[in-house]
């Protein structure tokens, strides 16, 4: 662009020259729900009120590994509806599948890694995680040992993005989380003979700890029936409508 | 004055001396255009020193040599067509802005092309004679009475010459080939080592250009004397080689040749700038998407068909229900899911997940009602007492393929784990299918 063009034009108002910082306040004024992409949180808020209650800062946290600790279950279901809140807010997420275990409700939009060797999960969560380019990783089905979370440690915080390791062994991270269902809180549904019929809601606690970080809830989940079509065969449509 | 043109009454038949004299004119100026039929020679002369292109053309005519030769200048072909060959003056400059002046006391006859003959009695027949008389009539009047020629002959009589004579230069795109006659090939890890240098004069020539290729075509010459093209295109243009190359190698993973390949071009099809655009400060993606691309051809070198895109297929047992397809371009992070089948649920719910394949195990069963249930069951490593066991949900079909008659059990293991298990009728066998997560 030549030099003339950038001169302010004869007979114009004069523009006032302004900073950064007093740009970043104006568009904080004008736009005070939008949240520029230059200006990261040192947390990602999950989007779920009752999750977040229980997060230090109220998000996962950007930069640095939280390790899932699922013995029982409930953090695919979790995980799954934050990717869905993550991705309406317009960021990528990433699901690395290294156990190859993703089960037939799997839901639209993250990216999903399933190498045929799970040996290169751990290394795919590692490509993507330093690259900056995802807002969240999440993990799942891989082996680790204390070597690959640090590697994570290094990787994440060099991209900046959430990280979440769903193990069922316990790893130090800078947040862990646990997840647990309470045995004496399922609730069935009745057959028409009066017996539980199948399992209709989970009780579920989940605890977050971290350093001087101790918290706790109980999610009710519902779970969803592995059967939902009447017509058996594959390519007839259900009687009732697009159940499944 | 952007044409400049060399007349001839004179102009040799010999198609070897025009080449020459074109092959000089090429030195006077940078394009040139020879008709012989007509006796002149035209030079672009937009942006450049007509007057001395016209002189220099005039020496290049002296010394072939082209007798009687005279030069016209003009901003319009038709203008300098005239001036070059009614002229006085070795050398005519039509004035810029003058070219219709110029013409109108021209007589109609000096106009090119020429009109059919029997255009000029009737021109004559009322009265027009130079180009001055027929440019001052309107269009409408010219077209009902002269019709498309007399129309066309009353453009060019206002210096309205609808020719191109030097068309704009189409861009060179960045193209590069290699042939050998020694050997054939026909493995692709050695289609994929040649194109992949051919890659790399492609793409440098393309950065040096600021420019990225948004599609390209692969085109192969192969041993049976026949050839195949296979295009081939990125989601953003990019001058990456490593990212093309992970697209050439995914389309030549599905291409199997009917021979030996003995040549392979690589050209551009289409470009575009990759100059940085304006960013979108509220545009998360925007930042880091270069990145991500790097990434995911980083990831897609390490594992082609690491990245997966999930199909729903609608079949009755969980664990045909969805069907996961590779994505070896990487394009499934651009693009929507085609799984709109799937709803997905913004609040928890725990569903299914499948093992990989079924798990078997040992179930001690009860009799309840007019069904056996699982009690406890044990899978190899430890025993796992059921304290719920619902079901049984009887799912069979395949009629006509595979077969399946099962018969599901939603379970709760002592560990407070949700699981899901089934008897399969046919082989008398139990399986553990998953669990709820």
């Amino acid at each position: 662009m030549p030099a003339a063009a950038l001169r302010h034009p004869v007979g114009a108002p004069p523009v006032p020259r302004v900073s950064p910082s007093q740009l970043h306040a104006l568009l904080a004024e004008r736009f005070p729900s939008a949240v520029p992409s230059t200006e990261r949180a040192a947390v990602l808020g999950t989007g779920l009120g009752q999750i977040d209650s229980i997060l230090p800062h109220g998000g996962l946290p950007r930069g640095r590994v939280t390790a899932w600790q699922s013995i029982q279950g409930g953090a695919t279901a979790i995980l799954s509806a934050v990717t869905a809140r993550l991705l309406g807010r317009g960021e990528r997420v990433a699901w690395v599948d290294g156990a190859r275990q993703i089960g037939p409700y799997w839901l639209v939009g993250p990216l999903v890694i399933r190498p045929t060797d799970p040996a290169l999960a751990a290394k795919a969560a590692e490509i993507l995680l330093r690259c900056g380019g995802f807002g969240l990783v999440v993990l799942t089905g891989a082996a680790l040992d204390s070597g690959a979370m640090l590697r994570f440690s290094r990787m994440v915080h060099e991209g900046g993005g959430a990280f979440v390791a769903v193990t069922p062994q316990t790893h130090t991270a800078i947040l862990r989380l646990e997840s647990r269902y309470l045995a004496d809180r399922f609730r069935t549904a009745p057959s028409p003979f009066g017996d539980p019929a199948l399992i209709e809601r989970v009780a579920l606690r989940l605890e977050a700890r971290g350093p001087g970080w101790n918290a706790h809830t109980v999610l009710h989940l519902p779970a969803r029936p592995h059967d939902l079509r009447l017509s058996l065969e594959p390519g007839v449509a259900d009687r009732r409508g697009d159940l499944d | 004055m952007t044409f400049a043109c060399l007349s001839s009454p004179a102009w040799p038949t010999d198609a070897a001396i025009s080449t020459e004299i074109v092959a000089r004119a090429l030195a006077i100026a940078p394009r040139v255009r020879a008709e012989p039929a007509l006796g002149v020679l035209w030079a672009d002369a937009r942006g450049l020193d007509g007057l001395a292109i016209a002189h220099a053309l005039l020496d290049l005519a002296d010394a072939t040599p082209l007798p009687g030769a005279t030069a016209g200048i003009a901003a319009t072909p038709i203008a300098a067509d005239v001036a070059a060959r009614t002229g006085t003056e070795r050398v005519t400059a039509v004035a810029s802005g003058t070219d219709r002046a110029f013409l109108a006391h021209h007589d109609i006859g000096v106009l090119r092309p020429l009109p059919p003959a029997a255009l000029y009695p009737l021109l004559a027949s009322v009265g027009i004679e130079r180009c001055g008389d027929l440019a001052t009539l309107d269009r409408e009047a010219v077209e009902i009475r002269f019709g498309p020629h007399g129309t066309a002959l009353w453009r060019l009589a206002r210096a309205d010459d609808p020719r191109i004579l030097f068309p704009p230069r189409p861009r060179e795109l960045p193209s590069a080939e290699v042939e050998w006659v020694d050997y054939e090939l026909d493995r692709q890890e050695q289609l994929v080592f040649i194109v992949n240098s051919l890659l790399g004069s492609v793409t440098d020539r393309l950065g040096r250009q600021r420019q990225g290729a948004h599609a390209m075509t692969l085109e192969f010459q192969l041993a049976n004397r026949t050839s195949a093209t296979e295009p081939i295109r990125a989601a953003h243009p990019t001058a990456d080689r490593a990212t093309w190359l992970r697209i050439v190698r995914a389309r030549l993973e599905q291409v199997t040749f009917a021979a030996p390949v003995t040549r392979i071009r690589l050209v551009v099809d289409r470009l575009a700038p990759i100059d940085d655009r304006q960013g979108d400060l509220f545009d998360k993606g925007f930042a880091t998407a270069r990145a991500t691309e790097a990434a995911l051809a980083h990831l897609l070198d390490l594992a082609p068909n690491a990245i997966a895109v999930p199909r729903a297929t609608r079949h009755p047992l969980p664990d045909h229900r969805l069907d996961w397809a590779a994505d070896p371009s990487g394009e499934s992070l651009a693009r929507e899911s085609s799984v709109g089948a799937i709803p997905v649920d913004l609040d928890p719910v725990l569903t299914v997940q499948t093992l990989p394949a079924a798990a078997p195990i040992d179930v001690w069963s009860v009799a309840r009602r007019d069904a056996v249930v699982p009690d406890r069951y044990f899978d190899g490593i430890r025993n796992y007492h059921l304290t719920r066991s619902l079901g049984p949900d009887r799912i069979s079909g395949g009629f006509g393929g595979v077969r399946f008659d099962r018969e599901y059990f939603q379970c709760v293991r002592d560990d407070g784990v949700m699981v899901l298990l089934y008897h399969d009728r046919e082989s008398a066998r139990w399986w553990l299918a998953g669990w709820w997560d």
